[in-house]
């Protein structure tokens, strides 16, 4: 009887720690995955379309991008970004920024956004639970958020995406 | 992931804390900051909480605290409303659920089996 | 090509040591107690031969070495090329082989022990060996080469370039692989299924051996940590902290039980629990810092293989252990019933708290992990968890410290006991009026613990003077090695609590932008800051704060924290300044400069009460350990 239960215990620790292993512990999911989108208030870059949140009632799919200019794994996943532009609605958020870097950066790479905002104080991205960047969220056509991918969206992340998109 | 190692052990390295623009001048609602702080955790950290993290987001989440303090908010509206961004993992006392409850229910059950083992009357 | 020489001998150890198994189960030599001997004694030389090697590649910094290549700098001074060694995952579990085959061959040169219960004991624990080397050279090989060799090696941590890397881990690998012998011995008991008082002796120095190393090697990571990372605390409840914790409980547990069981033959059961569990933990503690399953600042680099090998070493030892256990505990089951108020009773109550505390430690560690595994959920369990169930705790252990000593083995009566101490009594009444009066303006948790410290601290001088007779002069009789070491080991905790408490909660902090030659005060220290001065050293440029400190207006010393920036991978560092003194240290770091005005920089001042007693308290406790080890040692002559 007892080393039955000996066996339970020790299969089960077993189990739940090798199963621990596979998990990325740094990754911290979203709060806001099912609920609606919060409110948020950004400044205008240059002669851009300021985003603010009216944008996000429109009746269809939408994504929400945290960037800047700065970071790194952003450049990276800009021509993903640029490639989900032309058949989705981007709207971009950046983080500690400032205009001039921004406007920049959009004419030297590109610039995938319908509209964007500055967010200096960090009060929108904490809003809406940005820890890092880049951050992308996926919302659809009643306001609710469906997805959020945390890091630089590869090419082979766009299969996932474009399957939550549909 | 060396690079990441030494991102993490550079951003442990750096721990300092409050900076001196960010502490309140009211000595009682600053205290009050710290407490929260310490029971938040920094998100990119290593096991930190935010007063002591000298993160981006710690940084923010710290003065958004004391903003929220010195708009009048208490201890667990603030608490509350960064957990309602950031999730579970914000918080370094676990909310008392029932999938966190076996985190106060089990050790109690182990003393019961500890004292039962001891103290038990034998043949 | 000295390099090849290194796993040759690896290699060796791992052949040799597979004896320790294959030897018993085919029955090879018929003096076997020999050849075990012979098999320890021959696998401590090839790892000893294999480190020092390491070690040597390390010194002529041989590049060629991926461990060296990553872990460490020419421009490094010689001494952290050797602490290097064991500043990485592979070179440092090579010293915990090293140090399993240290202990192997010890117990190979005791005397005075049955030969087949040595043979026993040693062919587990060379079994033991043989699964750390089999994992090191499938998948922590030191010696592993990079092509084509690198010119120069990355910069090891500078974090880790300080004097407490030179000892802290090899302390503490020799506190948690020490219990290696422990659990091997209690397997050996296990084995020959005899519950006969010697072989539970045997024990007993292996244990303090063990305990003493622990609470060394955890003393001086706290004290590096409160030293190095210019944060001034102590102790973070970090998971990997959180692992050697575990095992010093279980330890201290059990070197309490190991008394019961060699005076009174009960209690024998548990003792042989504890002593597998401990060396269960510690193994426990070395998967939970190498596989990348917990976040944590210690954390070596994440390998999931390394991993799963650990993992399942783990499980096996465990699973065998254990049913090893459960299936000759009948043996060891005493019919003596264990009375509440008694010794007996008393030590029970200590280990029942202590492993309570070791268990709650171990859940809150990995309840995050368990926790996202079943209920697809992502938690934190942080210092406000383990603060808040460490306290209650600490209740039920202070009072076993004040009064176990007091109480009569078997059986006693809880009037006869408060009548027999009521001197005692009376003295802790008038100390807490003492603490209470010293502290009433401050928080009621410091009060509390003050009290207890003062409470343990009091009880045992009360047990010493015992000791002390008036006539013909005031003198203290020869008091028995076993109080000594009781007594000091006790007041190492009290003192421990002191400190704890002064440093977390009674702390006084002072951050701002200081301007030059504006003087802030800490308690009753005044500093003065006069500026900061650009040094430039050999593998670092730094800034460096200048402060002069005055008490009472009277200068005292000039305080030099600094600002670091290493040249190798441009990491940045603040290395804190600290005056200590008993009452408390002043504890002062240097920020950033002001951008806003060229003459002020962001300075934190702490002044932290009572912190030196938590290293003295530690000492007392070390102290303790050395006085059994060496009592030990005299009666084995």
């Amino acid at each position: 009887m007892k080393y039955l239960f000996l066996l339970i215990i020790m299969s089960s620790i077993g189990f739940m720690f090798y199963k621990g292993l596979k998990i990325d512990p740094s990754v911290v999911p979203s709060n806001l995955i099912d609920k609606q989108t919060p409110n948020f208030q950004l400044k205008k870059v240059g002669k851009y379309p300021l985003f603010d949140p009216n944008d996000l009632t429109k009746q269809e799919i939408k994504i929400v991008n945290f960037f800047a200019t700065w970071c790194g794994p952003c450049k990276v996943e800009h021509p993903q970004l640029m490639e989900l532009s032309n058949s989705f609605r981007i709207y971009g958020i950046a983080k500690k920024d400032n205009s001039k870097d921004i406007i920049k950066w959009l004419r030297s790479y590109g610039n995938p956004f319908d509209k964007l905002g500055l967010d200096n104080d960090g009060i929108s991205s904490i809003e809406w639970g940005v820890y890092g960047l880049p951050e992308t969220f996926i919302i659809n056509k009643d306001n609710k958020i469906l997805y959020k991918h945390i890091g630089p969206i590869m090419k082979n992340d766009l299969e996932k995406i474009y399957s939550i998109l549909k | 992931m060396k690079t990441i190692l030494i991102i993490i052990l550079l951003l442990y390295s750096q721990v300092q804390s409050v900076e001196p623009d960010e502490i309140l001048a009211n000595q009682e609602l600053e205290n009050v900051a710290r407490i929260i702080g310490k029971e938040l955790r920094c998100l990119v950290c290593q096991n930190e909480d935010i007063e002591n993290s000298n993160a981006d987001i710690a940084r923010d989440l710290r003065i958004l605290v004391r903003k929220m303090l010195s708009e009048g908010k208490t201890k667990d509206e603030i608490i509350s409303y960064i957990h309602s961004r950031y999730g579970d993992f914000v918080l370094f006392n676990p909310p008392v659920r029932f999938d966190t409850s076996f985190l106060w229910i089990l050790p109690v059950f182990f003393l019961m089996l500890l004292c039962y083992t001891f103290f038990r009357k034998k043949q | 090509m000295i390099a090849e020489l290194g796993i040759f001998f690896l290699i060796l150890t791992l052949i040799i040591s597979s004896l320790g198994f294959i030897g018993p189960i085919f029955k090879f030599n018929e003096n076997s107690e020999v050849t075990q001997i012979k098999i320890s004694r021959l696998i401590f030389f090839c790892t000893s031969a294999s480190f020092i090697i390491l070690t040597y590649c390390f010194i002529i910094s041989d590049f060629s070495l991926t461990v060296i290549e990553k872990n460490s700098n020419s421009q490094l001074p010689t001494i952290y090329k050797i602490t290097g060694v064991w500043g990485n995952h592979e070179g440092s579990i090579l010293l915990w082989l090293l140090v399993m085959t240290f202990f192997g061959f010890l117990f190979s040169c005791q005397k005075k022990i049955d030969t087949k219960f040595k043979e026993k004991t040693l062919s587990v624990q060379n079994t033991l060996i043989f699964l750390i080397s089999l994992f090191i050279l499938f998948t922590s090989n030191p010696f592993d080469r990079t092509f084509p060799p690198a010119i120069d090696g990355a910069d090891l941590n500078p974090l880790l370039q300080d004097p407490g890397l030179i000892i802290h881990p090899p302390f503490l690998y020799l506190g948690y692989v020490g219990s290696s012998i422990v659990f091997s011995v209690s397997i050996a008991i296990l084995i020959l299924n005899n519950n006969t008082k010697e072989y539970f002796e045997i024990l007993k120095p292996w244990i303090f051996l063990s305990w003493t190393f622990l609470s060394c090697g955890i003393g001086l990571g706290s004290w590096w940590a409160y030293y190095e990372l210019g944060w001034g605390g102590f102790w973070f409840w970090d998971p990997v902290e959180n692992a050697s914790l575990l095992p010093w409980l279980t330890s201290s547990a059990l070197l309490h039980t190991i008394i019961i069981s060699t005076k009174k033959k009960s209690l024998q059961n548990w003792t042989l629990f504890l002593s597998i569990i401990t060396f269960l933990l510690s193994l426990l503690g070395t998967f939970l810092v190498r596989s990348g399953v917990l976040v944590s600042v210690h954390a070596f680099a994440n390998d999931p293989t390394r991993g799963v090998f650990i993992l399942l070493l783990l499980i096996a030892i465990s699973a065998i252990s254990l049913f090893l256990f459960l299936k000759r505990s009948k043996t060891f089951s005493s019919k003596l019933q264990i009375n509440l108020v008694s010794r007996e009773g008393a030590i029970s109550l200590n280990n029942i708290f202590m492993f309570t505390l070791s268990f709650t430690i171990l859940l809150g560690t990995v309840y995050p992990l368990f926790s996202n595994v079943i209920f697809n959920n992502k938690i934190s369990v942080g210092a406000p968890f383990f603060n808040s169930i460490l306290s209650p705790l600490m209740i039920p252990i202070t009072l076993g410290m004040m009064f176990g000593p007091f109480l009569k083995w078997e059986k006693d009566d809880v009037s006869n006991l408060l009548s027999r101490i009521r001197i005692l009594l009376l003295i802790l009444f008038l100390v807490s009026l003492t603490i209470w009066y010293l502290n009433y303006k401050g928080p009621i948790l410091s009060v509390i613990f003050f009290a207890f410290s003062a409470w343990i601290i009091t009880s045992s001088l009360f047990e010493l003077s015992k000791f002390l007779s008036f006539k013909p002069r005031l003198i203290l009789r020869k008091v028995p090695l076993k109080t000594f070491s009781q007594v000091s080991a006790h007041i190492g905790i009290a003192l421990i609590i002191l400190g704890a408490t002064g440093t977390s909660i009674l702390r006084i902090e002072q951050i701002q932008f200081q301007e030059i030659n504006e003087v802030i005060t800490a308690k009753n220290f005044k500093v003065k800051f006069l500026g900061v001065k650009m040094v430039e050293k050999k593998n670092y440029k730094s800034q460096m704060g200048v402060f002069e400190i005055y008490k009472n207006n009277k200068y005292i010393k000039t305080l030099t924290p600094e600002k670091r920036m290493y040249n190798a991978n441009k990491q940045v560092t603040t290395e804190a300044a600290i005056h200590s003194t008993v009452f408390g240290d002043l504890y002062i770091a240097i920020g950033d400069g002001n951008t806003l005005s060229n003459n002020s920089w962001t300075t934190r001042i702490w002044f932290n009460s009572f912190t030196i007693w938590i290293w003295i308290g530690v000492l007392f406790l070390v102290l303790g350990g050395i006085l059994s080890i060496f009592r030990f040692i005299k009666a084995n002559k």
